[in-house]
């Protein structure tokens, strides 16, 4: 009696759930999702061609407006790739620093995730909870650098400045409160019924297609992939803390949601530990004024909070500004990941997958 | 009074400007030996490269045969150079099955302006071992229109890096279903990451015609 036919239906890019201008083409049959493309490119502003004309320093502002939800960490993975090739040595007490500030920068952004993550799927109250946390991390950021979202933290062989005083007041006034308002997350949503019922079976992928598709970061260690570059490959004062990789069996979106909340308990532990054995000495190596680094190629990449971030220098040893800079985003490529997660599912299930991916436009359209 | 005035200031500045030729002179004369002294443009550093020398990089070079053109260690990172030619893709898969199974990146590259580039363009596939836990770089060297096979059947996640490639450097690769534009809107005219971009002809074209579509529109 009825005639079943496949529907096309565009989802953004002007779509509260999809975090920004991505718009996907959805094929439906009835609710059921049989095909989808993701059509990307509307924050495109050219930031590996922008990079080509800047110097060094002026590159970094450029990092900033990556992933502007974890700015500190794109500025770290960039300014690590200039010290990589450019053979600095960073004094102990910058290294420090410099984790501790990412790790705080890791929660702000699993914060915010949270956040949206919960709001779209329908639980308003954990956004207001979040983003109160969310807010003290920005007053820290704020009080250093001067931004609280684009901060262009770090320098080329250390810190911009010295920490600041009472800066480690703030600190520990945030390490003091936070695990008690973890667990008020918690409270309010992993024995959820409704929050496991759309979470749980939603957005399986196996290990072997997540690393197929070049997935990272707690989507790979969500399906069972120990792979932290924080773990297997340390920069930084990483391997002097005593930490644990997240990783869950699950496969799931459930399964990612416990990843980043662990994760943001294991971050609270280095930025604890950061904290008190935060050495003295030198913030700074060191450097020229005018940087220049050595004719060569070097890949270097970074656990950011959405994944495996590097950064593909080439420079020409005569310039003052990379020859070529190629930025590998984890959303861009963990993007990839939402067709084969997507397929048989219900529409609603899209917008619980789009906030597991946890994907910002400004990395993917760069 | 006028002329006088007009004539009045002609001899001073010019006594001004005898005096600011004279002046550099001697200052030219004493920079010009100190110049020699130093070297007038500043040497390039260049990254030095070494002969690979672990066990695995040895294995890896001598599993791949032929199809490795170079094989170096520079910044603490392993880099193999392949030839674009019909083994392309086997040489792939032999790095798949000793245990690269983690493509991270394909970065493509303009070397117009670089010197020492044996080619334009370059690839560079970034993999990552998660059984080895180990890091190495594929590159290849490709003339300006040149074709190169896809990787997408043994890695999918290629599939968003070479619609890149070809979006913003314009490398093409053959043997995928289709290769569409990424980032960019799909009738733009040119690959803006090329050195020459600015020089490129049909930027023009493409604002033309996006005018003519909001007039028509309206």
């Amino acid at each position: 009696m009825f005639k079943r036919e496949i529907v096309e239906l565009n989802m953004g890019p002007q779509h509260p759930s999809t975090h920004g201008v991505l718009r996907l083409k959805l094929k439906l049959d009835g609710e059921t999702i049989v095909d989808l493309e993701p059509e990307i490119g509307y924050l495109h502003r050219g930031v590996e061609k922008l990079a080509e004309n800047f110097n060094y320093l002026q590159a970094l502002t450029l990092t900033d407006r990556l992933d502007y939800i974890a700015a500190v960490s794109n500025n770290l993975g960039y300014i690590e790739t200039l010290e990589k090739l450019g053979g600095v040595e960073v004094p102990k007490k910058a290294q420090y620093f410099r984790v501790l500030l990412t790790e705080l920068n890791r929660i702000a952004s699993h914060l915010l995730w949270l956040a949206t993550h919960a709001l779209d799927i329908g639980a308003m109250t954990v956004f207001l909870y979040a983003f109160r946390e969310r807010e003290m991390i920005l007053d820290m950021f704020e009080m250093y650098t001067g931004g609280r979202l684009l901060t262009t933290t770090f320098r080329y062989g250390g810190l911009k400045e010295d920490i600041p005083e009472g800066f480690d007041k703030k600190v520990k006034e945030f390490i003091k409160i936070f695990p008690s308002r973890m667990e008020d997350y918690e409270d309010l949503l992993t024995e959820n019924r409704i929050w496991k019922k759309r979470t749980i079976n939603v957005g399986v992928i196996s290990a072997e297609d997540a690393i197929n598709l070049g997935l990272s970061g707690p989507i790979l260690r969500g399906s069972g992939v120990p792979y932290d570059i924080r773990k297997v490959e340390p920069y930084e004062a990483y391997g002097e803390f005593d930490w644990e990789v997240a990783v869950e069996e699950g496969c799931d979106t459930y399964a990612r949601y416990k990843v980043r909340l662990k994760e943001m308990r294991e971050s609270l532990k280095i930025v604890e530990q950061a904290l008190e054995g935060m050495p003295e000495g030198d913030f700074r190596a060191k450097v020229p004024k005018t940087l220049k680094l050595p004719k060569g190629e070097v890949y270097h990449s970074i656990e950011a909070p959405k994944g495996e971030l590097g950064y593909y220098l080439i420079s020409d040893g005569k310039g003052t500004g990379p020859y070529r800079l190629k930025v590998r985003g984890p959303s861009f490529v963990n993007l990839q990941g939402l067709k084969p997660m997507c397929k048989g599912h219900m529409v609603a299930d899209v917008v619980a997958i789009i906030g597991t991916l946890d994907v910002v436009l400004g990395e993917i359209d760069r | 009074m006028s002329e006088e005035l007009k004539k009045n200031p002609s001899p001073e500045e010019n006594k001004k400007e005898e005096v600011k030729k004279e002046a550099p002179k001697p200052e030219a004369k004493k920079a010009a030996p100190a110049a020699k002294k130093v070297p007038p443009k500043p040497q390039i550093v260049v990254a030095p490269k070494e002969e690979p020398n672990e066990d695995w990089q040895k294995k890896l070079i001598g599993e791949l045969g032929d199809s490795v053109k170079e094989a170096y260690v520079s910044v603490g990172e392993f880099n193999i150079v392949v030839e674009n030619n019909e083994n392309y893709i086997d040489t792939f898969k032999k790095i798949k099955d000793f245990g690269f199974d983690y493509l991270a990146d394909i970065s493509s590259v303009d070397y117009l302006k670089y010197e020492g580039a044996p080619k334009r363009f370059g690839l560079s596939y970034h993999f990552y071992s998660v059984k080895m836990n180990k890091r190495m770089r594929v590159k290849v060297f490709l003339d300006d229109g040149e074709k190169v096979p896809s990787v997408m059947d043994i890695w999918k996640t290629a599939d968003f890096h070479e619609r890149e490639a070809y979006d913003l450097m314009g490398i093409v690769f053959t043997g995928r279903d289709s290769l569409e534009r990424i980032l960019l809107p799909h009738d733009w005219v040119g690959h803006p990451l090329r050195k020459d971009a600015d020089k490129i002809e049909g930027r023009e074209e493409y604002t033309a015609r996006l005018v003519r579509k909001l007039r028509e529109e309206d």
